[in-house]
């Protein structure tokens, strides 16, 4: 008891440690007070507009979905990128006089339907869309009504900055920034999960001079429509790309149906001459033919009730590279069965011909092939006719033909990152298979080559770059007929030859003849010269020189003496 | 005795409160710094963010305005006609060309060739392309392009290479050599 006496303070004492505690206590609290109002107020002042600004980019930040990667053309210019744009919504339960106020509001956007807009506006939602994507003067005008209730939101808008010239490359996105068609549809989820740019292997450089040429055609021959290509020969990296008519990709709910359809991609045609370098390549690969082998191109070949004559007619006897040049339907068709309806099937099959081609976009047509396939189909196919594919197929497969034999795929996309790859990685071409032998591919050039020259593409040469190719001109099949007045007029060209860089393609859907033109709209009269403008833009634009004559010459003399010696010679042991 | 022990326990309250009292102020100091630091960082990265948006709108507003159609519109309502499309027979050989200029960026090609040890490996297309670059000095409207045969250019730097080392007129007599053909 008596420790426990002691240990009992006096009362006042115990007072005073309280209060002494609680003064500590005071001194802290007020401390921590002080030390923060000092802080908020002297050291680190935060600005009004800074603290505005973190608002704004949190609602970007919240509306990041509707964010989208940019796509880059291989200049690394944009051709589509996505930019915050204000959206109007209104939170109907503070609008008062939703009559008046929606007279008001489709007074500034004429688009919008009154009565709509007022049943909306007294609908008492809280989240009710007025107009999406509005301009900075339109959002403006709306602040100007100063009508309470009516807010905006930021979102993301696509913008294509090339407007029709990519529009069926880059294609376009629906309202919700969802890719519905081209590279926006087929790499959608990458667009949409990953920030870093999508380079393209587009030059949209290229792709002007390209639309340019095929538009010029297109009007000079009173055209429908047309698409071209420019692809690189070895690495089947398409530089340009286009279909026309075309689109504003920004507007695509505008569009006609025609407008948004991918010639270059969906489109399927029967080739016409063009093919021929196919049937050409087959019989050199595996018919056993050689370049002086001839054959008699005198009279029409027979297939039970068809006759298949020749257009640009020579009647004589004709070696390989004659037949190439003077486009003789009758001397591929003899080629053609000197190579068998079996091995020329599975040469096509192996180019791809008989399947939907893998790309970078999804609007792909299918192949049309005869079922079942007789020999009269090899006889057609070996001229163009009666299989018809896409103009993509026809390019890469040409490719094939003239880069020393090796398979290219086409594609549209240059690599995943561009900061993860060099310039020189993206240009390595894709694993290839080796489709005909580098022999045959050398044979094949020089027969382009010598088309250009003195065979039906003349129009297609700019001299310098030895440029070679081969004219198309096919007869559309309209239920089930073919029409003469009905054409698919078209170039394939290739520069240069002794080294094949570039191909490129130019098709001219119905085309009429002109005075120009003398009333023809053949391949050789309206697509071979659009081919010829696009290379002589495309060497300036890319600073590729001219190369001297002289070693141009050294290229086609081989060839000359095939092609042109073989006419003084007389008729002798033709293979037909 | 007691009163000494007492005035010490004041004081051993006194300096653990003190130390309560500083520990916490460093305490919510520290936490205010990091408070802060995280706001400043959320401020730039919102400014970073900002800045992202600002230059893509002026990306997309040069590419659009730089658009080769728009371009081209612009070219043929110019009266002047001062603008052309570039075409490929601008590419000249020096051989079009009597060579009355400054010889400074032909020297670039011919100081090319002279500064290779082995002939043999001398990579003509590149002398040629850098002299082409140099070209641009040259005050001409056209850039040329200088087309030299290498066995020429070879046979000539031999030669070159024999005679005693009067750079500026050696090299002239060189460069007329490989472009007079």
């Amino acid at each position: 008891m008596p420790i426990l006496r002691q240990k009992k303070k006096d009362p006042v004492k115990r007072a005073k440690e309280r209060l002494v505690l609680l003064i500590a206590v005071f001194f802290i609290g007020f401390s921590a007070i002080s030390f923060r109002l000092a802080d908020l107020t002297l050291v680190n002042v935060t600005e009004p507009e800074n603290i505005e600004l973190s608002e704004k980019i949190q609602s970007i930040k919240e509306d990041f979905d509707g964010f989208r990667a940019p796509i880059l053309d291989f200049r690394n210019e944009p051709l589509a990128l996505s930019l915050p744009l204000k959206s109007l919504y209104a939170d109907t339960k503070y609008i008062k006089n939703p009559k008046q106020d929606a007279k008001e509001i489709t007074k500034l956007f004429p688009s919008l339907d009154e009565k709509r807009l007022e049943k909306k506006l007294a609908s008492g939602n809280r989240f009710v869309w007025i107009k999406r994507h509005l301009s900075p003067d339109e959002q403006y005008d709306v602040n100007r009504l100063g009508i309470p209730g009516l807010n905006f939101k930021d979102e993301f808008k696509r913008f294509y900055p090339q407007k029709n010239t990519t529009a069926h490359v880059t294609g376009y996105t629906g309202l919700d920034n969802f890719g519905l068609s081209g590279i926006e549809r087929s790499y959608n989820e990458r667009l949409m999960t990953d920030n870093a740019p999508l380079k393209l292997t587009i030059d949209h450089k290229i792709q002007h001079i390209t639309k340019d040429a095929l538009n010029t055609a297109i009007k000079d021959f009173n055209a429908v429509g047309g698409a071209a290509l420019v692809m690189d020969a070895k690495t089947g990296a398409i530089r340009a790309m286009v279909s026309l008519p075309d689109f504003d990709p920004h507007n695509p709910g505008n569009a006609k149906p025609k407008e948004r359809f991918n010639t270059a991609t969906l489109g399927v045609f029967e080739m016409g001459s063009t093919f021929k370098i196919f049937s050409a390549a087959a019989a050199l690969e595996l018919g056993g033919i050689d370049l002086d082998d001839k054959f008699d191109c005198r009279k029409p070949v027979r297939y039970g009730r068809f006759t298949i004559n020749d257009y640009h007619a020579e009647k004589r006897i004709m070696t390989v590279p004659e037949i190439f040049m003077h486009s003789s339907n009758i001397g591929h068709v003899l080629m053609a069965e000197k190579v068998g309806t079996d091995k020329m099937k599975a040469f096509y099959k192996k180019l791809g011909f008989f399947e939907r081609p893998n790309f970078d976009i999804q609007e792909l047509g299918s192949p049309l092939i005869p079922n079942p396939w007789r020999d009269i189909n090899t006889a057609t196919s070996a001229y163009g006719h009666g299989l018809a594919i896409t103009p993509i197929q026809l390019v890469s497969s040409a490719a094939s033909m003239v880069n020393g034999g090796h398979k290219v795929y086409p594609h549209l996309v240059a690599q995943e990152s561009i900061y993860t790859q060099s310039e020189e990685e993206v240009e390595q071409p894709h694993q290839t298979d080796q489709l005909i032998s580098p022999q045959t591919s050398d044979q094949i050039r020089q027969m382009l080559r010598i088309t250009a020259l003195e065979g039906t593409g003349k129009k297609a040469d700019v001299k310098g770059y030895s440029v070679g190719g081969k004219t198309g001109t096919a007869e559309k099949n309209k239920s089930g007929q073919y029409s003469r007045d009905s054409l698919i007029s078209s170039f394939l060209g290739v520069f240069p030859m002794d080294n094949p860089q570039f191909i490129l393609y130019v098709m001219v859907d119905e085309p009429k003849g002109n005075q120009s033109s003398y009333g023809y709209a053949t391949g050789g009269w309206v697509a071979a010269p659009a081919v010829q403008t696009i290379i002589s833009r495309m060497t300036s634009l890319l600073g590729i020189p001219p190369k001297s004559i002289e070693t141009i010459n050294n290229f086609d003399t081989n060839m000359a003496a095939y092609a042109i010696l073989q006419k003084s010679k007389p008729d002798g042991d033709s293979k037909r | 005795m007691i009163k000494e022990k007492k005035q010490l326990d004041t004081y051993m309250k006194l300096f653990w409160v003190s130390a309560i009292v500083i520990c916490g102020a460093i305490a919510f100091y520290v936490s205010l710094e990091a408070r802060h630091t995280l706001e400043k960082l959320g401020r730039t990265n919102a400014l970073i963010e900002e800045e992202k948006r600002n230059i893509d709108i002026l990306k997309s507003e040069y590419a659009y305005l730089s658009r080769p159609e728009h371009l081209e519109n612009l070219i043929k309502k110019d009266k002047s006609n001062s603008y052309q499309t570039a075409s490929f027979d601008q590419f000249k050989s020096l051989k079009d060309f009597p060579i009355t200029h400054e010889i400074e960026p032909l020297a670039i090609f011919s100081e090319t060739i002279a500064s290779t040890s082995n002939i043999e490996s001398l990579d003509v297309e590149k002398a040629e392309k850098r002299a082409l670059i140099m070209s641009n000095f040259i005050p001409k409207k056209k850039p040329i392009y200088i087309q030299v045969e290498p066995t020429k250019a070879k046979n000539n730097v031999s030669a070159a290479q024999n005679k005693p080392a009067d750079t500026s007129s050696e090299f002239l007599n060189l460069l007329g050599g490989l472009t007079s053909n």
